[in-house]
């Protein structure tokens, strides 16, 4: 009888002891992990490990209006979690009193990878992004200062910033850690694509023509597998003379870098239309069409560029194809990035 | 046995203390300005404090980041270093180096909630200089210099190095108005992003930082 009852009370210590060591990894691996044969990440997560409290206070703080002005427009206004966290519909993203932004809003998937934020890389570092749209005057034209105290005497705010970061003073910096660490956990790594690479699944005979294509003509900007070389190119847009839009040439002065944009990731971009910095292409035909016929000389064209790409019009849509093959439905609809209530 | 911790503790903590460090204080001032220049904002930040004896450096400040505020009266350093360190030479830089630039959010007097920060293009403001003057043909006849920027081309941070003997109070004056008397405020009166510019001016202004002895 005794002897039985120490040996339950030792079972019960070793599986719960066995349990609370498992549980730390498990957690981890669940919160984030890097997709077979990826390279590392870019963010350092040493840092700062990712915490599932940390991510579900940016969670709320990324669907709350309560970071603009006057409390209109979130985060999620122009990045919606079914489109990839872009604005669709939008050639040029609102925001605050309806003020038109001069870009289109971008994807946010696998952030953690990003060198560079924005279109013309004027972010260098996703823990300060924040920042810009919150104080931009046509986003949320908010000031950070005024956001913290309006935080600090919400209901909601104070006891959450408690539970995350143990302390219960509500700075910028666990403002901007914490939506840091909940757009780290927006990776895309389920498409087609990735189950073909896995050898999960095949592609049909025209998604592979139009993989083979890609390869050749495509993916020396948007390299396998982030679909990014997160460089900047210019692809050879006609210059919009009412943005006259310099992009990475505004950032260095360099003129060299005139007219060169970030390289996007093409991952779900059958849902992130539409296209391109201005948001001028609607559709993935446009797109293929500039880049047969529609390639403008303008300076800094990337040489890759310099004839065109030659297409016939069935390999127009075998890499639309190929291209549909990176839409991620799991990403798309994931509910823990969904806006929430509790 | 507890009882007897407390004064073992007490004793090598104080003893630590008094033993190892002296402080040194580095005070920044301005003289006073000319009655028809109307000064708003004077901040600057001070990093990377180094100690040198002869041409070694013999101590350098960990996490060495000071936000001075000259219209604040939040214009004094206090740098502990060992008590054995002897030093005949101090060096520092006016600005933000770029590996803090491009490192992420900071709190303390890098906290983006100070006024120092860029919000639509990453990166510090090292100095920051605001007012009114009469011949300003912007708005208001304001001026305002914000002069940083870290990238290649755009590095705008300044080292100064004073010779000093073991002296543990310095008095560092920006000779504001001599600095004045050299910009023409007609045409030069608004710099408010990374560039040439910006460049010109930090390497210029560094030149009118002087030690008060
Ligand atoms: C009014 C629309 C709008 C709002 C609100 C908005 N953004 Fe954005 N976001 C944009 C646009 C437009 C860009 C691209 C800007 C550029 O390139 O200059 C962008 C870029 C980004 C990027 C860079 C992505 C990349 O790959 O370069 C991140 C990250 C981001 N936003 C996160 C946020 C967060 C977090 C919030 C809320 C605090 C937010 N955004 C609020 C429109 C918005
Ligand atoms: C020289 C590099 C380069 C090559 C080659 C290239 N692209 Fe791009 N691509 C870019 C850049 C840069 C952008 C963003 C341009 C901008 O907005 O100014 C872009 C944008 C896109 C977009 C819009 C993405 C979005 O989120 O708005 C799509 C779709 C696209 N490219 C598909 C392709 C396809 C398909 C090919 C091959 C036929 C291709 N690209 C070849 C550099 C390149």
């Amino acid at each position: 009888m005794n002897k039985n009852l120490l040996l339950f009370i030792f079972f019960i210590g070793i599986s719960s002891l066995l349990c609370s060591v498992k549980f730390k990894p498990n957690d981890e691996i669940h919160l984030f992990s890097i997709p077979e044969n990826w390279p590392i990440p870019v963010y350092d997560f040493n840092k700062m490990p990712l915490d599932s409290k940390i991510i579900d206070l940016g969670r709320h703080l990324f669907y709350d209006p309560i970071l603009s002005l006057d409390n209109s427009v979130s985060c999620s206004s122009c990045h919606l979690s079914f489109t990839a966290f872009t604005h669709v519909d939008h050639a040029l993203s609102h925001g605050i009193g309806d003020r038109i932004g001069t870009r289109n809003s971008p994807v946010l998937i696998n952030l953690a990878w990003n060198k560079h934020f924005m279109w013309d890389g004027a972010i260098n570092h996703l823990e300060v992004q924040a920042i810009a749209p919150i104080t931009h005057p046509s986003e949320m034209g908010e000031d950070l200062l005024n956001v913290l105290a309006k935080l600090k005497q919400s209901k909601k705010y104070p006891s959450k910033f408690f539970h995350a970061f143990g302390d219960s003073t509500i700075s910028s910096k666990q403002l901007l850690l914490a939506l840091t660490q909940f757009q780290l956990t927006l990776v895309s790594a389920n498409s087609k694509y990735d189950k073909v690479k896995r050898k999960e699944e095949i592609f049909t005979k025209q998604e592979k023509s139009g993989y083979k294509l890609f390869q050749k003509h495509c993916a020396s900007c948007h390299t396998e597998p982030l679909l990014t070389s997160g460089e900047f190119e210019n692809n050879g847009l006609p210059i919009d003379n009412t943005l006259n839009d310099l992009g990475r040439g505004k950032i260095t002065q360099n003129p060299s870098d005139n007219y060169t944009f970030k390289v996007p990731t093409l991952r779900n971009i059958e849902f992130s239309f539409p296209y391109m910095h201005d948001g001028r292409f609607k559709s993935l035909n446009e797109v293929i069409e500039h880049y047969s016929s529609g390639i403008s000389h303008t300076p800094n064209l990337s040489s890759k560029l310099k004839n065109g790409i030659n297409l016939t019009s069935n390999q127009k849509v075998d890499i639309i194809a190929f291209l549909l093959t990176l839409t991620d439905k799991e990403f798309l609809f994931n509910p823990d990035y969904q806006f929430t209530r509790d | 046995m507890k009882w007897l911790l407390f004064p073992i503790l007490f004793i090598t903590l104080s003893g630590i203390r008094a033993q190892t460090t002296k402080d040194l204080i580095i005070e920044f001032s301005i003289p006073p300005v000319d009655k028809t220049i109307e000064l708003e904002k004077l901040r600057f930040y001070i990093t990377n404090i180094q100690l040198y004896s002869e041409d070694s450096i013999v101590f350098e400040e960990l996490e060495s980041v000071h936000l001075i505020d000259l219209m604040e009266s939040q214009n004094s350093i206090s740098v502990a270093f060992p008590e054995t360190v002897g030093f005949n030479s101090i060096h520092f830089n006016l600005g933000v180096d770029s590996l803090t630039n491009v490192s992420g959010i900071y709190s303390g007097d890098l906290d983006p909630t100070k006024g120092m920060y860029w919000a639509w293009q990453s990166g510090y403001i090292n100095f920051k200089l605001e007012g009114k003057h009469p011949l300003s043909q912007a708005r208001n006849q304001s001026f305002q210099f914000h002069l940083g920027g870290y990238l290649p081309g755009q590095y705008s941070i300044q080292q100064l190095k004073f010779a000093t003997n073991n002296s543990l109070k310095l008095n560092v004056q920006f000779d504001i108005n001599s600095f004045f008397e050299t910009i023409d405020f007609s045409k030069e009166n608004t710099i408010m992003s990374p560039g040439e510019n910006a460049v010109k001016l930090s390497e210029k202004i560094v030149t009118y930082f002087k030690l008060n002895e």
